[in-house]
């Protein structure tokens, strides 16, 4: 095999020289580069926005003092909850495309990599589990409060705050399916870097 | 330190293609992963103490990114490697023999980090140096090749393992 190697490669030269300075003057190689933009414009698109729905929302709430029904708190809780997910989502996706570990060894990289997917997915689910369950004993409260002004919307309360119950789960099941690949991929190198004989 | 750094790459850059067709067999975006390993390993330059060789370090820090840029795109080795007409159009500026494809395309069937210890393996490392660069204890090594190899061989034989 090591002589087949060797020939193989003796036939090819890899005389193909590259501008190494021009290269190195980048910060990343084309296809990398547009990846990474893609992923910063998202993230930052979204969390203006959310900043913009948090600041109208406080000011109206806050300082104007707007009294709405709950039937209209409803669709702006839902739209707030929305893109605070995508909001977590693409941050979390750009925190994985900016890490590296180039100067350790295979198995620790592999293991620093690991270890922040995993950091990943605990923040994103810690961050929907606050909020979504805020949310969940905000509306609790409310209809503690204001029971015989809900009572004809209680089916839609309850379908509400279980599926704010269920988000941050929902979330970390996407976290799993999105990175499977990844998963899959790491664990094999775990096992591989772990395993004796 | 960049004249430096541009002299020691322009003596070792087979490394950067033999990795590049390991991890990138077939690929369209081989150049692409190229230069990014480039940058990667300039950037990872002023870290380099000359504790171990050059060729030795740049193993490291190359094969981290190779791996690390499979990762982040998502993209799962055996994904990478085409095969007919679409392999041919990615690379058709490449001199290929018979075997070269053969083994190549065998290596490319191998997960991520067998890929690393066949490669310095073929490159005739020593069982330490591959240690050093994998984190593998040395007596592993032995083993851990020996069954790649076996891998191999299977493919080789049978187009599959």
């Amino acid at each position: 095999m090591k002589l087949m190697w060797k020939a193989i490669n003796a036939g090819n030269s890899f005389d193909e020289k590259k501008n190494i300075e021009e290269i190195i003057r980048k910060k990343h190689s084309k296809a990398i580069a547009e990846t990474l933009y893609g992923q910063k414009l998202k993230c930052g698109v979204y969390a203006c926005v959310l900043v913009v729905f948090v600041a109208l929302m406080t000011y109206a709430f806050g300082y104007l003092g707007l009294h709405l029904s709950f039937s209209s708190i409803v669709p702006l809780a839902l739209a707030g909850l929305f893109l605070f997910i995508k909001t977590i989502l693409e941050c979390s996706r750009l925190w994985i495309l900016v890490g590296r570990w180039d100067d350790q060894p295979l198995k620790e990289s592999s293991r620093l990599f690991q270890q922040r997917l995993e950091r990943i997915k605990m923040i994103d689910f810690l961050l929907a589990l606050v909020y979504c369950y805020g949310w969940a004993i905000a509306i609790i409260r409310i209809l503690i409060r204001d029971y015989e002004g809900l009572k004809g919307l209680s089916v839609f309360v309850v379908i509400l705050i279980l599926l704010l119950l269920l988000i941050p789960w929902l979330i970390r099941y996407q976290h799993n399916k999105r990175y499977e690949d990844m998963y899959i991929n790491l664990n094999q190198s775990t096992d591989f870097f772990n395993n004796y004989f | 330190m960049e004249k430096e750094f541009i002299e020691l790459i322009n003596t070792h850059h087979g490394i950067l293609w033999k990795i590049c067709n390991v991890y990138f067999y077939g690929s369209s975006y081989k150049e692409d992963y190229y230069q990014e390993i480039l940058i990667r390993l300039w950037k990872a330059f002023p870290n380099f103490k000359g504790q171990s060789t050059f060729s030795t370090w740049m193993y490291r820090v190359a094969l981290n990114a190779a791996i690390d840029i499979l990762r982040k795109l998502n993209v799962r080795p055996e994904c990478v490697g085409l095969s007919g007409k679409e392999y041919d159009k990615a690379d058709n500026a490449e001199t290929r023999s018979e075997n070269y494809d053969k083994l190549y395309r065998a290596i490319s069937t191998l997960p991520e980090a067998e890929k690393a210890v066949i490669l310095l393996y073929l490159e005739e490392y020593e069982y330490k140096e591959i240690a050093t660069i994998t984190g593998i204890s040395e007596i592993n090594v032995g083993v851990k090749i020996n069954r790649i190899k076996s891998k191999l061989n299977k493919i080789l034989k049978n187009g599959k393992e």
